[in-house]
């Protein structure tokens, strides 16, 4: 029965999506509202989850004081001050809340962000060398597309920002579009085993 | 290494904490005085119905650092209530000398999202007057109700079955009302009373959110003005037909208005109506002034214009034998030489002010100068949820929207096209181009079988003039009468050609728009529903379902924690729009209501003794024929009638309810094509033969005879059409999976292309084992809602498994925590079907961080201190991935990722070891699995995307070979 | 071969990939803070939005509208873009509009007004307005709302004001009037406003996107559904090249900047060296200095790679 009643309520919901994006009845329109509704009810209560997950792990570290355990103190004490400040002085701007979100926040994501400047050089260099035929058309494509983005291309030759745009618009595009409908369809094949009860592994292993 | 960590951690942990301190307001103190604002004063606003005062004051300098103002209202000095606020921008400050705030309008009064106590503002001294917001307590609001005009709006079904029965005796008078709890209030809503004092104040707030001290409170007086003018009249003659035709540009200031009407003056009369408008505006800024002109012009059309929608500013009037006769206004006029009159046009409003707008002189012309309106029509859209009703006219509309060159010869063009289609005519087939150079030389012609918005067109030479000539082919017709003209010409200023003036037959298409007016059974103006260019061919008009009530409330019940409406309500107008078919909440005060008015004639006629001055006389005249009316009306009409028969509160509310809303959801629509200067062409109300169905029982058709005809009720549809290749394609789809399954099932070897990413994952895991090290998993980065999720976490479930198996731990940080308890379930499940409970840690599966990139500087971490042997990567990842595997790479993990990500494949196949791109990851699960039931559906999903695959080609094909039925059979969405 | 080049080679084969972050850092770097003049080639969908925002010069009765579905993270490509079509309409004596759509976008607006009206003599609610932060979910209501009229769609600006009252609202109705909408956006929402205010009023639709975007955005394009588009930092440093050229170009024959044409873009190079442009002009070129020697160094490292790989090789052969 623990793993019957879930397969009931995913089926049936499911299928009555299905037919709702078929049926622009109003009788269909409201009850998809109606859902909608405690979607955005119900899902704040699993943000408690999260936080209870963030306790357990790094409580049990702190507790056995498994090495590197000093880094789940800063997690804990940032998370817990980081709700104190929110809680006490609002979130407005020009709270303390807020100057932790633009003085901290901001700039650590951005620093990560503009890690990939990096890795991206490395990566391509790694990775854009003659081993074989194939590899020799993705290597001077990519040339080419680099060369296109930039005034030296221009000055090179006027064909370069041209074959720069053909490449990205029609082979690129014509793979893109390839790899697009494969996901269209396994992602409509995943959600028909769910449907049907095939794919079962979310509920929890085999049957 | 370790304590370097230790000594890092304690130093990083300061620091944050440290920086915490640091945006803690200093508590020094400050002159708190010059944060006082200065100037501060509350003006009437002009034009406006004595609801609205604008406060201007000098804002304080950039230096203050003011994140905020906030504006406190009362009727007393002494409690002023938080009222609104305006936003600054601290680094900017305010650029101009004055700040403004406009009370004005309705705004919010008392809703849910209130406090549920009044509190006194932070941070002011004790004797402060300053509030915070009104509460939900009605001990502290229910008295603020008679300050203000407040309007309940309330959602229909709340007002009609939540309500509860008040009855409230004042001076020996009972009175019934309809109380209604605050939640059944989609807003209260407030608007300032003309004439009475307001006292407001202004505080200034700094970035550190501290409350400056208020300014000295100063009063306003809203101030009920006359009707904002009309900013211009059009006034046309039609010579041949003897009708006069008027047009106006509205005035922006609509809320207050009741009366539109149209007056002639004679040319010789000028000084003295003048000197009459004089007099009035002398009455309106003077109460004790006396006027004693009367004025000169001849009134000769009049209608009610109180509805709050966009109302007609057209109107024709027809003069039959030299006369203008009206007997619903007692206009009978007599109308002379036209060229003898000005037009003038008057707006009235609610308090009696007449606003007269400047004069205007016919333009004498002849009917066959005006545009036409042809072959128009209204229908129910289809495939909705009967919310619209579409509109449309003539033929499709093909038009140049912009011409480039595609060379530096300036002799290869690019020239894009727009089709403007209808409902009837939704399907274009072909549209013709012939294309020609200023000397008339034809240049090319052009078929577009299939229509992508651009032509590319090869010159001889350069040119400065081409010439487009074009026709539309669309189903059910050719096109043939309609040649639309359109030259490009070169434009100096832009050093391109562009597109010129767009002409139908020789006819310029958009010197004319059309306006489509509707109108209900719930009142008789016709509003505005669209106003379109000239080249349109159609609309669709919304007919929402949402049903509010709006209600004055003025009364409340503290005890009951009730606010009081009126329990009256108008089901519908009768058919001549003239009377308001008016009921009450309950059976029994509705039986009262003759009563009522039967008392209400016994007192007129009584009072016709005392009065003297005739307008008196006539005052009452009207009371008594509406009271009668509405006595005959109760009487006699078959919906109180039916009404009556109820005996359940329930029942009777119920058949009220749907006579409300068929009466509120059928309009009629009328047309109108103008220049916007009077010339225009003024349709009759659509009618059509055709009776439309009803969702309801038909016997609603007595008293709606019209419905269907010429008043159009949306109906919802049951299936929309549009989508049914998506209905063919999914049970193709459905039906090759149960195939495929039952020959999965019938033991039959299904071949399945391998994929070395998922060989390898048991190696990967194998790999992890032998060096003891852990195993890092990380579904994707978005929601349960994804199914690429949903397909990582069914591949978590098989590598746990082999994982648990070999007793290699596996770790697997969630971003999203919806997903975390479904994640850590899969893992525990796998565990216990590999027979290891014993090694189940709970704590493997763990929630990081919502943040995206926090999210990956925890997984980095983890990959550099864990030293992870296999990595894998399954599910949805944004720009975040590389950033992940060059990391893995770097600490020498093998590592497999999986995405449906397009952009980031890229990323993934440079990085990692193996890569299952798109569908794979699909597919993974049921290569993993190995069961019938999921090979089955993978060999289906092979075959569906051969047939579509097939579709792809077919189509290519038939295309080029401008058969476009395939392209048309799918929907463009 | 000599011993010493194969062994050079051998080495580059397997650098440490901090090396290659460190010539990346400085390739981005020295180009920032060491502004050099380099060519801007101007292309098509960037000078089409040009053309048709410099076709409203001092046309009252028409005006463009600048939307911002951003925020502050995507701001280096985007936010000289805004700051340069901006200046374009100060110049040139062209209504601009403004909304956002996200909360941390409405900073960036006034900081872009800010930055760019500095140098000009222009009020709000006379020459620009500023509708400020709408919810992304009103959009719907407003962006069809705006094609009957902008005052009712939108009824009060960032400050308070009701829109209606506002000078600048003179003979500016609908999308007749409100011609040109640019949505400056790390996404693809400009497909909202061709659904929205192109296919049902017939405005014309220009967008702002970073360059990772810019493939996503280009089916639009090519039907014409957006009628120009700024791709990333270069599409920023092809306005800011062309305002300086027309717009803000000075001579007795053109007080108030020169028409646009091919020609004369072709010709004409501005030094970004000196102070004749304001740095906050010239950002984007400065970007794209630096971006052009991060894709000259990457191009140099990959065909170092290769030449390596086919050395090694034959060694190995």
């Amino acid at each position: 029965m623990k793993r019957q009643i879930p397969l009931i309520i995913i089926i049936t919901m499911g299928f009555m999506f299905v037919a709702h994006s078929f049926i622009p009845h109003k009788v269909s329109a409201d009850f998809f509202d109606w859902f909608q509704d405690w979607v955005k009810a119900v899902s704040p209560f699993a943000v408690s989850l999260g936080i209870m997950s963030l306790f357990m792990v790094h409580g049990t570290k702190i507790k056995r004081k498994v090495p590197n355990w000093q880094y789940s103190v800063i997690t804990l004490s940032g998370l817990i001050f980081t709700a104190l400040a929110g809680f006490i002085w609002g979130t407005h701007v020009g709270t303390p809340y807020m100057w932790l979100f633009e003085n901290v926040q901001m700039p650590m994501s951005a620093t990560m962000f503009a890690l990939l400047a990096f890795y991206i050089a490395s990566a391509a260099y790694k990775a854009f060398r003659a081993r074989s035929a194939e590899a020799t058309v993705l290597l001077i494509a990519a040339v080419i597309v680099m060369l296109g983005q930039v005034p030296l291309g221009a000055m090179i030759s006027k064909w370069i920002p041209e074959a720069s745009t053909w490449i990205l618009n029609v082979p690129n595009l014509a793979a893109k579009r390839a790899i697009m409908i494969g996901v269209g369809l396994g992602i409509t094949a995943t959600s028909l085993k769910i449907l049907l009860g095939i794919e079962r592994t979310y509920l929890g292993g085999g049957d | 290494m370790k304590l370097n960590y230790a000594k890092a951690g304690l130093i990083l942990f300061l620091m944050v904490f440290g920086f915490l301190l640091a945006p803690i307001p200093s508590h020094a103190a400050v002159d708190t005085s010059s944060y006082i604002v200065e100037n501060l004063k509350a003006d009437d606003i002009p034009d406006d119905d004595g609801s609205g005062l604008v406060l201007s004051w000098k804002p304080l300098p950039k230096e203050k650092r003011i994140i905020e103002y906030r504006i406190y209202r009362g009727v007393t000095s002494d409690s002023l209530f938080y009222h609104g606020k305006v936003d600054v921008n601290v680094k900017t400050g305010v650029a101009g000398d004055v700040m403004y705030y406009y009370d004005s309008g309705y705004n919010r009064f008392v809703d849910l999202q209130s406090p549920g106590k009044l509190k006194k503002e932070k941070q002011q001294p004790d004797d402060s007057p300053l509030f915070g917001r009104l509460p939900r307590d009605l001990e502290v609001t229910g008295p603020q109700l008679t300050n203000y005009r407040i309007l309940g709006v309330i959602p229909e079904k709340d007002f009609l079955y939540k309500n509860t029965k008040v009855e409230i005796t004042e001076d020996e008078d009972t009175k019934v009302y309809a109380g209604l709890k605050l939640r059944h209030f989609l807003y209260l809503l407030k608007k300032l009373r003309a004439e009475k004092e307001y006292y407001y104040t202004v505080i200034a707030v700094t970035e550190s959110r501290k409350y400056m001290p208020h300014a000295e409170p100063i009063i306003g007086i809203p101030i009920d003005n006359s009707p904002e003018k009309i900013r211009q009249l059009f006034s046309v003659y039609v010579e041949d037909k003897s009708r006069m035709q008027f047009e106006w540009i509205r005035s922006l200031f609509t809320a207050d208005q009741t009366n539109h009407s149209l007056y002639l003056v004679k040319k010789n009369n000028l000084d003295e109506f003048n000197n009459y408008v004089e007099e009035q505006k002398q009455a309106e800024i003077d109460p004790e002034f006396e006027t004693s002109l009367e004025n000169p012009a001849q009134l000769i059309y009049q209608r009610y214009c109180g509805y709050p929608y966009t109302p007609d500013n057209t109107v024709a009037v027809d003069i039959i034998d030299g006369k203008i006769i009206n007997d619903k206004r007692d206009i009978n006029v007599e109308v002379g030489n036209i060229e003898d009159y000005f037009a003038v046009f008057s707006l009235q409003d609610r308090a009696g002010y007449e606003t007269f707008s400047s004069l205007s002189t016919f333009d004498i012309v002849n009917s066959s100068t005006l545009p036409t309106i042809s072959d128009w029509n209204v229908k129910d859209r289809k495939n909705d949820k009967g919310d619209y009703n579409a509109i449309y006219w003539e033929k499709p509309t093909v038009f140049l929207t912009n011409c480039t060159y595609l060379n530096d010869d300036k002799t290869k063009i690019l020239v894009n096209y727009d089709i403007y289609k209808n409902v009837k005519y939704d399907k274009i087939k072909n549209v013709y181009f012939n294309i020609s150079d200023e000397s008339g030389k034809e240049i090319t012609t052009i078929n577009e079988f299939y229509q992508d918005s651009k032509l590319k067109i090869t010159l001889e030479k350069p040119s400065n003039r081409i010439s487009f000539e074009m026709r539309v082919v669309a189903n059910g017709d050719t096109g043939e009468d309609q040649i639309y003209t359109q030259d490009l010409i070169f434009s100096e200023d832009v050093k391109s050609l562009q597109p010129g003036i767009l002409y139908l037959n020789g006819e310029e298409v958009n010197k004319y728009t059309y306006s489509i007016y509707k109108n209900n059974y719930s009142n008789e103006e016709w509003r505005l529903s669209k106003n379109t260019i000239g080249a349109q061919r159609g609309i669709v008009d919304n007919v929402s379902y949402r049903s509010i009530t709006y209600k004055g409330v003025s009364k409340f019940d503290a005890e009951k924690g009730l606010f009081l409406v009126t329990p009256t309500f108008q089901v519908r107008m009768d058919d001549e729009l003239e009377n308001q078919i008016m009921t009450n909440l309950y059976a029994e005060e509705a039986a009262k209501s003759i009563d009522t008015y039967n008392e209400e004639i016994a007192n007129y006629t009584a009072s016709k003794d005392t009065l003297e001055t005739e307008a008196e006389l006539a005052n009452a005249d009207d009371a008594i024929e509406f009271y009668q009316a509405q006595i005959d009306l109760t009487e006699s009409n078959p919906i109180l009638q039916k009404a009556a028969t109820f005996k359940s509160y329930k029942a009777r509310i119920k058949f009220l309810e749907k006579v409300k809303t068929i009466a509120g959801r059928s309009f009629k629509y009328k047309m109108v094509k103008t220049d916007g200067k009077a010339h225009f062409a003024l349709s009759e109300v659509y009618y059509t033969e055709e009776v439309g169905k009803l969702p309801f029982d038909e016997s609603a058709r007595e008293t709606f005879t019209t419905l269907g005809m010429d008043h159009f009720y949306p109906l919802p549809n049951w299936f929309q059409a549009d989508k049914l290749p998506a209905l063919i394609a999914t049970f193709i789809f459905g039906f090759m999976v149960f195939f495929m399954i039952r020959k999965a099932k019938s033991g039959k070897e299904l071949y399945i292309r391998p994929i070395a990413g998922i060989d390898e994952i048991d190696n990967a895991i194998g790999r992890a084992t032998e060096m003891g090290k852990p195993i890092l998993f990380v579904p994707g980065l978005s929601g349960i809602s994804d199914v690429a999720t949903l397909a990582g976490l069914s591949i978590l479930g098989r590598v746990a498994k082999k994982a648990a198996e070999y007793d290699t731990k596996i770790l697997v940080p969630v971003r999203d925590y919806i997903v975390l308890p479904i994640a850590q379930e899969v893992v525990k499940e796998a565990h216990y079907e590999a027979g290891r409970p014993d090694s189940h840690d709970k704590n493997s599966v763990f929630f990081i961080t919502t943040a995206q990139f926090a999210f990956v500087a925890g997984v980095n971490g983890i990959m550099i201190r864990e030293k992870t042997a296999t990595n894998f990567y399954m599910g949805m990842f944004f720009a975040e991935s590389l950033i992940m595997t060059e990391t893995g790479s770097t600490t020498g993990a093998i590592q497999i990722a999986g995405t449906d990500a397009v952009t980031q494949i890229p990323f993934f196949i440079t990085t990692c070891d193996y890569t299952l791109i798109g569908e794979e990851l699909y597919a993974a699960s049921a290569y993993l699995a190995r069961e019938p039931l999921q090979l089955g559906t993978l060999k289906a999903v092979d075959y569906t995307k051969f047939i579509i695959l097939a579709f792809v080609i077919i189509g290519t094909i038939f295309s080029t070979v401008h058969a476009t039925f395939l392209i048309n059979a799918f929907p463009t969405k | 071969m000599n011993k010493n080049v194969i062994k050079f080679f051998d080495k580059i084969q397997n650098i440490d990939r901090r090396y290659i972050y460190i010539v990346v850092a400085f390739s981005i770097i020295i180009p920032l803070l060491i502004p050099f003049n380099s060519p801007t080639y101007v292309t098509k969908p960037t000078s089409d939005i040009y053309k048709k925002i410099d076709s409203f010069a001092g046309d009252k009765t028409k005006a463009i509208l600048m939307s911002f579905t951003h925020d502050a993270s995507t701001m280096p490509e985007l936010f000289p873009m805004e700051v340069s079509v901006l200046r374009h309409c100060f110049e040139r004596d062209i209504k601009v509009f403004m909304i956002c759509w996200l909360p941390a976008a409405a900073p960036l607006v006034d900081y872009a007004i800010n930055t760019a009206k500095e140098d000009f003599d222009v009020q709000a609610g006379v020459d620009y307005c500023n509708f400020g932060y709408k919810p992304w979910v009103l959009r719907l209501p407003i962006m069809l709302g705006m094609g009957d009229d902008v005052a009712k769609a939108v009824k009060t600006d960032s400050q308070g004001r009701k829109v209606e009252n506002l000078e600048i609202m003179k003979n500016i109705k609908n999308y007749d009037d409100l011609n040109l909408v640019i949505d400056f956006a790390a996404s693809s929402s400009a497909i909202q406003w061709i659904t929205y205010a192109r296919a049902r009023f017939g405005a014309n639709i220009a967008a702002g996107v970073t360059a990772v975007m810019v493939a996503d955005n280009y089916p639009y394009l090519h039907t014409g559904q957006l009628m120009g588009m700024f791709r990333g930092l270069k599409g920023a440093a092809e306005y800011e090249k062309m305002v300086d050229v027309f717009a803000a170009y000075e001579s007795e024959d053109h007080p108030n900047g020169r028409p646009f044409s091919k020609e004369i873009i072709k010709e004409t190079s501005v030094p970004i060296t000196g102070d004749t442009v304001p740095y906050k002009y010239k950002k984007a070129r400065i970007g794209m200095n630096a971006q052009s020697v991060a894709h000259i160094m990457m191009i140099f490292f990959i065909l170092l790679g290769n030449i390596g790989y086919f050395i090694t090789r034959k060694k190995e052969l």
